[in-house]
Formats: structure tokens, C-alpha cells, sequence
């Protein structure tokens, strides 16, 4: 019973692999976008000088700009957020510790009596 | 040893708390021609540079404690060395997060595949295999995992050489000693403000690693009773 479900379970480790590499292989590639039919193919062929547009004059595109103020902010309260954590795990450990302690020194001290 | 550990504590709380203000009102000559939302990003140097220096120092301290107890047998420097690692892997940790956030903004993409980027997050997982095999290595794993602390150090020198050797996307190690004369206060007053925090962990921690043997000792005796 317990070798069968193994198999089972090896069986679906081994499907869900062979499922999600080809699907994560497609989501790696580079999106190429397809060429539309109605654009004018052979009109920037044709004056290439005249592509230019200095980079003050582009439209803004909200969705690429990542404000550096939250970015920034983001990071200082992570290395707080991380600290405190820290901090926080080593003194419940230490509480912990402690009271083992204490419980061990009683049940010592009530054995030498 | 106790007696200097308030004082301690309040000095690190004190250098947290005016960090930011030194911070905000620290040039940002780092970049030429950079915009202001770039400049501002630059702000995360002030404490990813010196996270990693603590990540290395604490490496070194870990390396060491290491190589005492393989060498000398001594019980003190293996709880010296577990406390270090942990905080290898916590300020590895801060490097790791917050770098990638300075370089979306700075380089464009979170990560790139360099040397210095790569061979720090390896060092990381080396101290974090650490800890793993000493949490569930079972019997004899100090020793073992002393010598993976060994290697772990000598790593250290490799990722600080990494930028001038492999010249990718990261910085060089010649930025800091020529950082404009603004910067330089600002910046290492973090690094000392990272470095007093290091002490107080590591100290906490050690005292963790005490009070543990202090059980293990009190059981033995109880068993022997």
C-alpha cells in the first residue's frame, strides 16, 4: 500500500515535470512580437535620418518608471524589517533556553534535597 | 563584558536613528549625468555596502572561530563560529534584497549573472549549508561544518576581487577610497553604525549558544543523578 503510493506520487513528481518544463521553456523565450500587416515596412528603410526623436520629446511611459523614493524606502525597511526579525527570533530562543533552564535547576535542586 | 552592553545597545539605537537624516542630506556625486530618480536611488549604497562589509567580517570571524575549534578543540570558538555564521546569512541577506532593488533602478534589470553578484549569493548559500548541516547533520556535525565555514572564509577575498577581475555590470572596488569627501563621512558612519550592530548580535547570539550548552551540561548532570 505505502509502495504504491510512493509510485503515485513519483508518478505525478514526474508528469507535473514533464508538464511545467515545456510551459516554463515557452515563458523564457523572448516575446517577439509579431510583425503587423498594416505597418509601412519600407518607409523607415527609406529615410533613416529622419527616426530620430531626442529622448526629452518621448512620450512617458508610467508602466517602466519605478519611483526611486519607494524603491529606496523599500530597501531601509526591509534591512529594518530583517533586523527586528532577527532580533525578535534570537531572544525567544534565548526565553526559551532560560526556562529549560530554570526547570532543569528546580527538578536538580529538588533531587539534592 | 555585561557593563558594556547597555551602553552599547543605546549607542547602535542612536546611530539608526541619525543615519537617515546623514543620509538624506549626503551629496549624490557618486554618477555623472544620472537623473534625480537615479541619484535618489543611489541613497541604498549607504547601507548595502555596508551590510556586505559586516556579511565579510562576519565570514572572517566565523572562518576563524572555526579553524580554533578544528585545531584546538575549543568548545567557545564553535559557538563563536555558529553565532558568525547566522549573521552571515542575515546581513548576506540584506546584500542580496537590497542590491537588487539599487540595480533595477541604477542598471535596469533586478539581477545580472556577474561575478561579484554570483559569487556573493555562493557565499551566502555556503553559510546557510552551514547552518543546515549543523541544525540536522547529526553526530560530528561541528566538525564538519567548521571545515565548510573554512572554505567559506577563503571564499571572502574571491568575491572582493571578483569586480576587478571579471569587469561585468557591478562597480570596482576603487569606488570607496575615492569617494567625494561629502560622501565619505555619511558612509562611514554607516559602516560603524553596521559594524557596533554586528558586535551586539553576535554577542546576543553567542550568549544564545552559551545558554544551550549550559542545558546540555545540566542534563548530563541530571542523567547522572
Amino acid at each position: 500500500m505505502r509502495r504504491s503510493s510512493r509510485s503515485v506520487l513519483m508518478t505525478s513528481v514526474v508528469a507535473a515535470w514533464l508538464l511545467c518544463g515545456p510551459v516554463a521553456g515557452l515563458a523564457a523565450q523572448p516575446a517577439t512580437p509579431a510583425p503587423s500587416p498594416s505597418a509601412p515596412v519600407g518607409q523607415a528603410a527609406q529615410n533613416p535620418q529622419d527616426q530620430f526623436v531626442p529622448i526629452k520629446t518621448l512620450p512617458q511611459s508610467q508602466s517602466e518608471q519605478l519611483p526611486a523614493q519607494t524603491l529606496v524606502m523599500g530597501a531601509y525597511a526591509f534591512v529594518w524589517a530583517v533586523l527586528l526579525v532577527y532580533v525578535w527570533t534570537v531572544w525567544r530562543r534565548l526565553l526559551k533556553v532560560e526556562k529549560e533552564i530554570r526547570a532543569l535547576a528546580g527538578r536538580l535542586g529538588e533531587k539534592g534535597a | 563584558m555585561k557593563s558594556c552592553y547597555l551602553p552599547a545597545v543605546l549607542l547602535a539605537m542612536a546611530m539608526f536613528a541619525v543615519a537617515p537624516f546623514r543620509l538624506m542630506g549626503a551629496p549624490d556625486i557618486l554618477v555623472a549625468n544620472a537623473t534625480p530618480g537615479v541619484l535618489l536611488s543611489y541613497k541604498i549604497f549607504y547601507y548595502h555596502v555596508p551590510s556586505a562589509m559586516v556579511m565579510f567580517l562576519s565570514a572572517f570571524v566565523c572562518g576563524v572561530a572555526s579553524a580554533v575549534y578544528l585545531f584546538k578543540n575549543r568548545l567557545a570558538a564553535d559557538r563563536l563560529a555558529a553565532a558568525a555564521a547566522e549573521l552571515v546569512v542575515v546581513f548576506g541577506l540584506i546584500v542580496l534584497v537590497t542590491g537588487p532593488i539599487w540595480a533595477r533602478k541604477a542598471w535596469g534589470v533586478w539581477w545580472q549573472w556577474d561575478a561579484r553578484l554570483t559569487s556573493t549569493l555562493l557565499l551566502w548559500m555556503i553559510f546557510m549549508a552551514y547552518l543546515l548541516v549543523r541544525r540536522f547533520g547529526g553526530q560530528g556535525a561541528e566538525k564538519l561544518s567548521a571545515a565548510m565555514a573554512v572554505f567559506g572564509m577563503a571564499n571572502v577575498p574571491f568575491v572582493y576581487v571578483s569586480v576587478n577581475i571579471w569587469r561585468t555590470i557591478h562597480p570596482t572596488t576603487q569606488v570607496i577610497p575615492t569617494l567625494a569627501p561629502g560622501m565619505r563621512g555619511v558612509f562611514w558612519f554607516c559602516v560603524l553604525s553596521f559594524v557596533v550592530l554586528f558586535g551586539l548580535l553576535l554577542a546576543l547570539r553567542a550568549r544564545l549558544e552559551q545558554r544551550r550548552a549550559d542545558v546540555e551540561r545540566l542534563y548530563l548532570l541530571a542523567d547522572e543523578e
